[in-house]
């Protein structure tokens, strides 16, 4: 076939598979409707890798949908199948749609959700991060980890090239340290940006990575790096990228690079590491769950009869309280059949956070961090998607809890609330 | 969980037999990352419905299938390929397989092999009689076991069974050591031996080793071989006996093709039509045949004739003269030829996808390779007399039954054409994946009733709440779909000789063949059978009987009383109803009442007229007496 007869077929190709998803997929979720761009993204994708293997993740996207009702795990589903097409394309000469592609189902998704210019320039720096890093999953992890909101956070992506540019050679590796170390204690609301900045740093041509001149490609062969094992990651969450890009702990770099690691050493190791992973997860508790749904002011209290329990678990947030790095929002006083107070737990900055401080039009400025213990309670969908702020706090105390007593701190900011959400009993 | 772990620890140890260097190396990377990816999964579903065993089944068979990618991309040196570690290969994944299995009863011919081998080991005789009043002593598991229709009965009433005993013969020693389970492990080492010597077969024949690798694992691991490899039928002994046989006159080597022939026609008498073309072929190649080798060929189609004497009292067992006759019915060949291809629950296309690259192989016949020309042309006669019978689909069987001894054969055709189906071969791999994993969560599922619909086409009615059966060709019970897909495959096997389809448009063609699909089955059909999963019933019963024998041969329906009722989509119009009822019904269709007249007896079928207001869903009740009833039919205008 001519080189122009082989175009026209990719483009049929795409057309033909967008359309199949529209006609067979119905829209339940903003995810199930944004199919049509999924499989045109698979066909990019095929097109770069020139591989047609890459292109049954279409009909496999349309058995999904049809196939498994469970909301959750068909659009995990999803994100599996997407994820084995990045795999193959991670390795394609053609980097740069690649690069739009992975950009393009971790960030405008859903559609309508889009700011154009926005996502312009975004995609513009993240070209850049490919010009200088020749890393596919730098500069998609770039682009993924960087803020819509404020302006001045579009910055992120040019400030990385730059960096891959112009920074020396023997300071890449202090420069992967810094950005490792700095995460710890930096915002939270930093942390994806330092944890991508981290991967571009450790990426780049002449760092620790060697490439063949003008490729994106490994000299050392198709090598399964840490940072592309994290890039398919997100991509298998691609349904709730914009959760997941900053509530995957940077921990999960570590494990990510552990297992790696780890892996190459043994299959053996692999699949042990995999079956304690696999038969050694907590057991879950299940919970009785009672909906309170009440927001407490300053000072004001709420009190809340629960069945005799030695562990309650009170799952509350804040509500305008993203600009707080600490303190205490209330306190919970757990009483007796007597009303003596036989336990009492803060409800402080880090139990919970701001309800919506993950919104991405507010986590770059706020101040708050992932509770320790999260609700997990997501929202929305794709770059939309975002966890809440909800925090789950346990009281335990010597005898049986019968009554509980909620006071919002009497110092919080007169706008400020402490949320009540529910209020769970372990089952017997 | 200790038998999960046997299985993941065994899983593990496959990279060490094969791979090495940098193979090693990536492999394992990928596979950490695939353990990295499951339990993530499993933890973010943890409070999903979902099958947790199926989970878990798939996941190891996507493991089996990374392994198998890696043995097709990885760089000769380094891979450790050898026809004999393909064979433990082979081996120690049907015997993880193995315990799947056991999760149901043996089902079909298998408890009779095993109840002979049980009379073998402990009676030293053949006649089943106290097998079958001590039942519950059998490692069959079956308290149900009956004598098969057409079972022999010797002169002091003695019970034989219907099967030649070479193979009970050959499970005595597994059986002695482990029982039931030993007998598999004996089924299982024939797959490997089959295994190893298809990959000779290869060799033999100027395939690639790298070709070799990226198919083998389609055809070791996929249906039907695989399944045929871990359950107790005659088919992949054959199969391996054949392979030998084919590679035995291609070598001109009479000390290895004569034993395997007798072996072949001594597992199961239908073999003998194999038997008599390779002969032919075998003797055709020498200029004159010496006294000794004519009476070694007649020794070779005496024995079985005589042990099935012996046994039955009749020289062709069950067998009876018409049977020959059977060919001059052209149009029951025609069915069982393209059934056998294009069948939902019994053909090649949906059952095992890999070989219709095979079927393909047979129109370029003179650029094949010699092995595969004399191996289909040695299967000619028998598929000849396999394909008007009404049985044609294997009965109550896993699919493929009768045709798993061409399978070899086919896939050698696969591998001459694999340059050329590279585009096809992830569709068909991930099919073979899926069949796999299906058939070994669900192991009582490769038993499919006769009824025209397939697993695949039960499973989508009731997702889609539509008749997708209608969609999935049946030869069993004759649809459009049967129709299209005939002509469609002839026009794809002739077009394919002058036209070369662009790569990029097949998975494309694919997912829009899909997408129909899904539109239409969504839709009302023209026609509904009452028996079908898409119809919800509320009370009444299958007919016949789920297990009546050769269910096939009967028009099926939903026996409906007082009070029963079901719901299905219908088309809005004039239909007729077919039914067959011996003191008449009224039922109600809708809001309208109507009324089933006597049709006199179970076999005498009537029809009536209804009309019905609009397409939609449709619910039908039974309000007094009963009926069958068979099917509604769409009055075309």
């Amino acid at each position: 076939m001519t080189r122009a007869a082989t175009n026209i077929g990719w483009l049929l190709a795409a057309a033909a598979s967008a359309y199949a998803c529209l006609v067979a997929v119905p829209g339940t979720t903003p995810i199930d409707r944004a199919l049509p761009l999924v499989a045109l993204l698979v066909t990019l994708l095929a097109w770069s890798a020139e591989s047609t293997a890459v292109q049954i993740a279409v009909p496999l996207l349309i058995v999904a949908a049809i196939a498994v009702p469970d909301e959750r795990l068909r659009l995990l589903t999803y994100g599996v199948i997407v994820a084995a097409a990045f795999a193959r394309s991670l390795f394609s000469e053609a980097a740069i749609p690649v690069v739009i592609a992975g950009i393009a189902l971790l960030r405008w998704i859903p559609l309508d959700g889009v700011v154009v210019w926005r996502e312009a320039l975004i995609l513009f720096g993240a070209l850049l991060v490919l010009r200088f890093t020749r890393s596919v999953p730098a500069a998609v992890l770039v682009a993924a980890a960087t803020p819509l909101f404020p302006l001045k956070a579009l910055a992120f992506p040019f400030l990385i090239a730059a960096l891959a540019a112009w920074l020396p050679r023997r300071f890449r590796v202090w420069a992967v340290v810094g950005f490792g170390v700095a995460v710890v204690f930096a915002r939270y609301s930093f942390a994806a940006m330092l944890v991508a900045a981290a991967v571009a740093m450790w990426e780049t041509e002449g760092g620790l990575i060697v490439r063949r001149p003008g490729s994106a490609v490994p000299q050392s062969g198709r090598t399964i790096s840490p940072p592309s094992v994290l890039l398919l990651l997100l991509i298998v969450l691609f349904a709730w990228s914009g959760a997941a890009i900053h509530a995957l702990p940077p921990a999960l770099l570590v494990i990510v690079a552990a297992i790696a690691i780890v892996g190459r050493l043994s299959p053996i190791v692999a699949a042990a590491g995999g079956l304690t992973l696999l038969f050694c997860m907590p057991a879950t508790t299940t919970f009785d769950r009672t909906k309170v749904d009440t927001a407490l002011k300053p000072s004001q209290s709420l009190t809340i009869d629960v069945a005799p329990s030695r562990r309650v678990v009170v799952t509350a947030s804040g509500a305008n309280v993203s600009s707080m790095r600490s303190g205490t929002l209330g306190t919970i006083e757990a009483l007796d059949a007597k009303q003596h107070v036989i336990a009492t737990r803060p409800i402080a900055i880090g139990d919970v956070a701001d309800w919506g401080f993950m919104r991405r039009e507010h986590l770059f400025a706020s101040r708050n961090r992932l509770p320790h213990d999260p609700s997990w309670r997501l929202i929305g969908y794709g770059a939309e998607s975002w966890f809440t702020g909800a925090g789950r706090v346990t009281i335990d105390a010597a005898r049986h809890i019968e009554t509980l007593r909620i006071t919002a701190a009497p110092s919080l900011p007169r706008i400020a609330s402490l949320q009540i959400e529910s209020v769970e009993l372990p089952r017997r | 969980m200790t038998m999960t772990l046997f299985v993941f620890a065994a899983l593990a140890l496959l990279p060490y037999a094969m791979f090495r260097g940098r193979a090693q190396r990536r492999y394992s990377a990928a596979d950490a990352a695939l353990w990295a990816l499951f339990a993530a999964l499993a933890l973010l579903t943890r409070d999903a419905d979902v099958d947790r065993y199926f989970a878990l089944v798939a996941f190891a068979v996507v493991k089996l299938s990374l392994f198998s990618l890696f043995l097709a991309i990885s760089d000769e040196q380094d891979v450790r390929w050898s026809a004999n570690r393909a064979a433990l290969i082979a081996l120690v994944v049907y015997g993880c397989a193995i315990p799947a299995m056991l999760q149901a009863p043996i089902d079909g011919d298998e408890p009779y092999y095993l109840l002979v081998t049980e009379s073998l080991v402990h009676d030293r005789d053949l006649d089943l009689t106290n097998q079958y009043a001590n039942l519950a002593a059998s490692q069959t598991g079956r308290s149900d076991l009956k004598p098969q229709q057409g079972d022999p009965v010797g002169r002091h009433g003695e019970r034989y069974s219907r099967h030649e005993p070479l193979l009970s013969f050959l499970l005595i020693p597994g059986y002695l050591i482990a029982g039931l389970p030993g007998a598999l492990i004996t089924m299982a080492l024939f797959g490997a031996l089959l295994a190893r010597s298809t990959v000779r077969m290869f060799e033999d024949e100027g395939i690639a080793d790298g070709t070799t690798r990226a198919v083998f694992p389609l055809i070791a691991f996929g249906p039907p071989i695989f399944f045929f490899a871990i359950r107790i039928w005659p088919e992949v002994p054959a199969a391996w006996m054949l392979v030998e046989a084919v590679r035995g006159v291609r070598q001109r080597r009479a000390a290895r093709w004569i034993p395997a022939l007798f072996a072949l026609v001594l597992l199961k008498l239908r073999f003998m039509l194999v038997a008599i073309v390779l002969v032919f072929r075998a003797l055709v190649a020498r200029r004159r045949i010496t006294a000794k080798q004519f009476a070694i060929v007649a020794l070779l189609f005496a024995t079985p004739l005589v042990v099935a004497f012996l046994v039955s009292g009749s020289a062709t067992n069950v067998h009876e003269a018409y049977e020959l006759r059977a060919p001059l019915a052209l149009g029951n060949v025609a069915r069982g030829f393209f059934g056998l291809l294009v069948d939902g629950a019994a053909g090649i296309a949906f059952q095992a996808p890999l070989y219709l690259i095979g079927i393909f192989a047979l129109i370029r016949w003179r650029a094949m390779p010699e092995g595969f020309r004399l191996g289909i042309s040695s299967l000619g006669l028998y598929l000849l007399y396999l394909c008007p019978r009404s049985e044609w689909h294997g009965g109550w069987s896993p699919p493929l039954r009768y045709i798993t001894i061409a399978m070899p054969f086919l896939a050698l055709g696969c591998a001459a054409l694999f340059d050329r189906a590279r585009a096809v071969l992830p569709p068909i791999a991930i099919a073979t994946a899926a069949l796999v994993a299906h058939g070994v969560a669900y192991p009582w599922r490769l038993f499919h009733i006769a009824s025209g619909e397939s697993a695949m086409g039960e499973w989508l009615s009731i997702l889609l709440h539509g008749d997708a059966s209608r969609l999935i060709p049946s030869f069993i019970r004759l649809n459009n779909a049967a129709i299209v897909a005939s002509i469609a495959l002839v026009v794809l096997v002739i077009a394919s000789r002058f036209i070369s389809v662009p790569r990029m448009l097949i998975a494309p063609a694919l997912a829009l063949a899909v997408a129909f699909g899904v539109v239409a089955a969504r839709r009302p059909g023209d026609r509904i059978d009452f028996e079908d999963a898409h119809v919800m019933h509320e009370g009444g019963e299958l007919y016949p009987w789920v297990y009546e024998v050769a269910r096939f041969a009967y028009r099926g329906g939903w026996v409906m009383k007082a009070g029963d009722s079901m719901t299905f989509l219908a088309r809005g119009g004039a239909s007729t109803i077919q039914y067959a009822s011996k003191s008449g019904a009224t039922m109600a269709l809708g809001d309208r009442t109507f009324t089933l007249p006597p049709t006199g007896g179970q076999f005498d079928y009537g029809a009536v007229r209804v009309e019905l207001p609009r397409d939609g869903r449709t619910q039908l009740r039974c309000i007094s007496g009963s009926a069958n009833l068979d099917r509604m039919v769409h009055d075309a205008r």
